[in-house]
């Protein structure tokens, strides 16, 4: 009868679904291409950004590297040797206050992480609109949003097939190419370093253009923006039994030019200050380079704030002797020292500023 | 609320089947109706609850309004009518045209009206144009106005709700007043999935996919020839699978409720004409201008030239209609124009091959496609540039246009991918049935069933992607 056809219909219909869907996201439960319920190193191209959270919660470390791209380039062996520590890089490009926040908060429930060393990148206290990067169901130990990235968009349209063919490869013994042997390592994570030409010709050249690797700014609230989001951050951390290190990375001179130009200069520094006082006041360590002479030197960079990763491995160096180490008291010293370079620096190189 | 995501399709659809079926077993229809447009009401109002008071008034005022043209006669009628048109082309002028009017003024005039940047409520080109078209019908008495109940479903039903199908009154009513469709079909609610899948994957794997080569090559500046190519014609197909899926889904969700609503497009790229594209692209659309612009004005019936004017004042209304820039205006401007060369040259037209004249209707509408597009005339100057510029092929560059920010491929495997989906889906819109074959010939059976739940899964895989209807915009 027909009416029977057409109930037999919709249930093969359903049916069908259903079994599909259980074993697509069997199959994305076993690959498993964002760690989200195990860690392999060296077997899958490691996803920028969602694999963090997985990180996190599934790979063995005590320390925590997280920041945006002014992190990406750190070497984990650097920190293993000079910091004697076992580290793991939580880096993503772009990576936004709310992602700092989020994936920080999800290191304390995981509670493997003893000691931290976080980026404070100034702009991401500014509300400029942007969301979060790392999706919220692969932070979050809710099981009931896992569908989100078991039946994911890029998780089956991008990174299972590529992790697949990587798998097949390596069984049947066809070699994989460096670059792509680089991009299954957790400690590469993100890593940047040789895939861009550095020099003051093109950082100038990019600064000309407006070709700003920092998102531009609602000037007229910058200051409140910070302390608004400092106190989300502070309030959102768990700053007990662990050590944190947060530090202000080493922008160039270029990236203070512009935020005079735009306006907001004053703002940052100020906003600055409130920042580490805040963060003194819950016994954190804060290292500021942001008014070291490298600074000036255009050579170290490929636009107005992304430096050579020897800027990154000096970074270290430092965190292991505590050369530049903020008392709190010193910021504004240090703020004082970044006014007067930039105003040396515009009278040494007028032709940069030339409209 | 979006046809597809997640919400719609396992939680507002299946409780909006159940409560709707579940309502059948009472004696009046009357629950249903209410039901349906509650479920409606709470539909449109979910992206945005503000514009709901706004749709709620316009129903309101078109329904006083088209009762009285019915209740009066003689110049009261007519007087209702202008106030009903002065009311919806009002509405419209203010949140659609308001800001674009107030531009130009500045400019012309050098004033410094404040522009508001209103946002667009949803669907309102479609709900207003709708019950204008309903109030012009009564008033030649070719409508008779009913419950306010009826009223409201031919408006708010929601699978046609924000984007069409443009469907008329005597079109849906009398179908929700057959008493044999208040009841649950298995047969048509299979056919209306069937229908649902086909447009689910067309809107969300096949023109999501395209919109990433679209929005790529439309933001490279300079573009080079083989990148604006792929570029153009990648959005000519994106919108047609777009728009076509959504009516799609539409028809299937309509089938669902045991309404069939009309099909909005029939294989248009295979036209030999422009004339005849436009016969096949937004069919209800078409209908509409027909009889409510061109058709006032005269139509065809006052000579040649009164002919070729009013089709291009029709096309200029159609352009408006769908956006309130200039580009939209000389989009439709241009098909006018064309649509008067076509008419006054058709006995000579035809005698070129027909193979030709597909391949040029083609190229001319995705040619035009770039004005539609296009953000600003800039844009649309930078586009036609870079498809005739011989000196600058840059096969390279289409590395950019397929690039999607999730994994870097190498080039070589981005311009196969790229190319291997442009060619196949030229294949679709060129040879293959399109959906109102399909459905119509659907059968209750496995392959059909199998057919389906592959589409419906890979479209599943593709839902959490972000996307947007283009069509939402109007």
């Amino acid at each position: 009868m027909k009416s029977n056809s057409g109930m037999k219909w919709i249930l093969a219909f359903g049916a069908i679904v259903l079994a599909a869907v259980i074993v697509l996201m069997a199959v994305c439960y076993v690959v498993d291409p964002f760690f989200a319920y195990r860690v392999r190193d060296n077997s899958y191209k490691v996803p920028d950004t969602d694999a963090l959270p997985g990180i996190i919660k599934h790979h063995s470390y005590d320390t925590l590297i997280i920041g945006s791209s002014m992190t990406q380039n750190f070497e984990m062996d650097s920190f293993r040797e000079k910091l004697n520590v076992k580290p793991a890089k939580i880096s993503t490009g772009g990576m936004v206050l709310q992602d700092t926040i989020n994936l920080t908060a999800l290191a304390n429930r995981t509670g493997k992480a003893k000691k931290y060393y976080i980026c404070l990148d100034l702009p991401r206290f500014l509300n400029d609109g942007k969301k979060a990067k790392v999706k919220d169901y692969l932070v979050d130990n809710n099981i009931f949003n896992d569908y989100k990235y078991l039946l994911g968009y890029s998780a089956w349209t991008r990174y299972i097939p590529v992790d697949l063919a990587l798998l097949t490869a390596k069984k049947i013994g066809i070699s994989i190419p460096k670059g792509i042997e680089e991009e299954t390592e957790i400690d590469e994570i993100g890593y940047w370093g040789d895939s861009f030409r550095y020099g003051t010709d093109i950082v100038v050249s990019n600064y000309k253009k407006s070709q700003y690797s920092v998102s531009e700014v609602d000037s007229e609230n910058a200051y409140d923006d910070i302390v608004e989001n400092t106190d989300l951050l502070m309030n959102s951390i768990n700053f007990e039994n662990c050590e944190y290190n947060f530090f202000f990375p080493p922008y160039s001179i270029l990236y203070w030019c512009n935020a005079d130009e735009e306006g907001y200069f004053e703002d940052l520094l100020k906003g600055k200050e409130y920042l580490v006082k805040s963060l003194k006041q819950r016994g954190c360590n804060i290292y500021d380079f942001q008014h070291v002479q490298t600074i000036c030197e255009l050579n170290n960079y490929r636009d107005i704030t992304h430096y050579t990763p020897q800027i990154n491995e000096w970074m270290v160096d430092c965190f292991s002797t505590g050369a530049f180490l903020c008392s709190g008291n010193d910021v504004s010293n240090n703020n004082e020292k970044i006014i007067k370079m930039m105003r040396k620096f515009r009278k040494e190189n007028p032709d940069i500023f030339e409209k | 609320m979006v046809f597809s995501s997640y919400p719609f399709i396992f939680l507002f659809l299946p409780i909006v089947i159940l409560g709707y079926y579940g309502l059948s077993k009472t004696k009046s229809p009357i629950y249903q109706r209410i039901f349906l447009i509650a479920a409606s009401l709470f539909f449109y109002g979910y992206s945005n609850i503000n514009h709901l008071l706004l749709i709620v008034s316009s129903i309101v005022v078109n329904y006083v309004i088209a009762i009285g043209i019915k209740k009066y006669d003689k110049r009261a009628d007519k007087f209702l009518l202008v106030i009903g048109i002065l009311f919806n082309v009002a509405l419209l002028g203010y949140f659609k045209y308001r800001d674009f009017f107030v531009e130009n003024m500045n400019y012309i005039f050098q004033t410094d009206f404040v522009i508001k940047n209103i946002v667009l409520p949803l669907g309102i080109s479609f709900f207003t144009f709708q019950q204008l078209s309903f109030l012009v019908s009564v008033f030649k008495k070719e409508e008779k106005i009913e419950a306010f109940t009826d009223y409201c479903i031919f408006v708010l039903f929601f699978p046609q709700l924000v984007a069409g199908p443009i469907v008329l009154y005597s079109e849906m009513i009398p179908q929700f007043k057959d008493e044999k469709r208040r009841y649950f079909s298995s047969e048509s609610m299979a056919e209306g999935i069937f229908a649902f899948c086909i447009g689910l994957f067309k809107k969300i794997v096949v023109a999501d996919t395209l919109a990433v080569f679209v929005d790529n090559g439309f933001g490279l500046e300079n573009i080079g020839m083989a990148a604006a190519w792929v570029s153009t014609i990648s959005y000519t197909l994106q919108i047609y699978f777009d728009f076509s899926g959504y009516s799609d889904m539409a028809i299937g969700l309509g089938k669902m409720f045991n309404i069939d609503i009309p099909f909005n497009f029939l294989s248009p790229y295979k036209s030999e004409s422009v004339t005849v594209f436009w016969r096949k692209w937004h069919i209800t659309l078409g209908r509409a201008l027909s009889t409510y612009i061109y058709k006032p004005l005269g139509g065809s019936r006052k000579g040649i030239v009164r002919t070729s004017i009013n089709l291009f004042l029709t096309f200029i209304v159609s352009g408006l209609w769908h956006g309130a820039a200039w580009t939209f205006v000389l989009w439709g401007g241009a098909y006018g124009v064309i649509m008067v060369f076509e008419r006054l040259f058709k006995t000579l037209l035809e005698k070129i091959p027909k193979v030709l004249r597909i391949a040029a209707t083609f190229i001319t509408v995705n040619f035009l496609w770039v004005l539609f597009r296009a953000e600003s005339f800039m844009q649309a100057v930078n586009m036609y540039r870079g498809l005739f510029n011989f000196k600058n092929i840059n096969i390279g560059e289409l590395a950019e246009v397929a690039f999607d920010s999730i994994i870097n491929f190498p080039t070589a495997i981005d311009i196969v991918y790229l190319f291997s989906i442009i060619a196949i889906l030229l294949f679709i819109v060129f040879k293959a049935k399109n959906s109102e074959k399909i459905i119509k010939e659907f059968k209750l059976n496995v392959k059909t069933a199998v057919f389906s739940s592959t589409l419906f899964v890979i479209s599943l895989l593709h839902l959490l992607r972000e996307s947007v209807f283009i069509y939402f915009n109007f």
